[in-house]
C-alpha cells in the first residue's frame, strides 16, 4: 500500500496542503531481495564508502519512503567492487540498513541491531521477538562498524520477509 | 495477511508524520487490502 502526495489542485502551487493525496494498493507475488542462489549460499555485502545513510533529520526511515538515492549510489559501489549487496552506515560509521533489508549481528549469545537510520520494520520486529523467545539477549543500539565486523555471525532480514545469511562483509569472512 | 494490524498502525503513523491524508478510514484501507488480496484467490489466515 502506498499513499502518494498527488498533484497540486492549484496549478503551480508548492503548498503541499493543496495536493490531493492518493491511496494505492497492489498485490504482487513475493519478491526476495536477492536471488535464490545467493539466499542459499549467503550474501557478500560491502559497507559503502562513498555514501552514508541519509540522516534521520532529513529523511526519517522510520517512515517507509521512496528516498533511495543513498542506496542507489551505494549499490553501484557494491556491484563495481564485486559484492552482491551493500550496507549503509551513518556518518559516524554505525551500521544502519541495506536496500530492502534490516541488519543484525550476533556475538556471545547477544543479537545486536541498530535503532536509528533504519525502517521500523515489521520483519525486523519479528526477528527480535523470535530471538527473545529463544532466550537470546537483544541489544538495540547504535552498532559501530567495528563491532559489526567483529561479530560471530551476521545476517539480514528482508522487508518483504525472510532472512538471509551474510558470509562476507568487505574483507571479513563469516563462517 | 502477516501482522496486518501492525502494518496498518505504521502506515497511519507514517501518513501523519508526512502530512498525508488520502481521506480513507482504517477500515476502508483494510477492506481495500483484503479485497485486492482476495482477487487472485489468496485468503487471510
Amino acid at each position: 500500500m502506498v499513499c502518494s502526495r498527488g498533484a497540486p489542485t492549484i496549478a503551480g502551487s508548492r503548498d503541499i496542503r493543496h495536493c490531493g493525496n492518493f491511496f494505492y494498493v497492489q498485490c504482487v507475488p513475493y519478491v526476495q531481495v536477492m536471488s535464490p542462489e545467493v539466499v542459499a549460499k549467503g550474501a557478500s555485502d560491502c559497507l559503502a564508502q562513498s555514501v552514508w545513510r541519509i540522516p534521520d533529520g532529513s529523511v526519517d526511515p522510520i517512515v517507509k519512503n521512496y528516498h533511495w538515492g543513498d542506496f542507489t549510489n551505494g549499490f553501484s559501489e557494491a556491484k563495481d567492487a564485486g559484492f552482491e549487496a551493500l550496507i549503509l552506515t551513518d556518518t559516524g560509521r554505525n551500521i544502519t540498513e541495506g536496500p530492502g533489508f534490516s541488519v543484525f549481528a550476533f556475538k556471545h549469545g547477544k543479537l545486536f541491531t541498530s535503532w536509528h537510520g533504519v525502517l521500523s520494520g515489521i520483519t525486523h520486529r519479528t526477528v527480535l521477538e523470535i530471538a527473545t523467545e529463544l532466550g537470546l539477549q537483544v541489544d538495540i543500539r547504535p552498532v559501530p562498524h567495528t563491532v559489526f565486523l567483529d561479530a560471530d555471525d551476521v545476517f539480514i532480514s528482508s522487508f518483504a520477509g525472510g532472512h538471509i545469511p551474510i558470509v562476507k562483509v568487505d574483507e571479513t569472512v563469516f563462517v | 495477511m502477516f501482522r496486518l494490524s501492525v502494518y496498518l498502525d505504521r502506515f497511519a503513523a507514517s501518513m501523519v508524520a508526512l502530512h498525508l491524508d488520502p481521506d480513507m478510514t482504517r477500515a476502508g484501507i483494510q477492506s481495500a487490502l483484503t479485497q485486492i488480496g482476495a482477487a487472485p484467490g489468496l485468503h487471510n489466515i
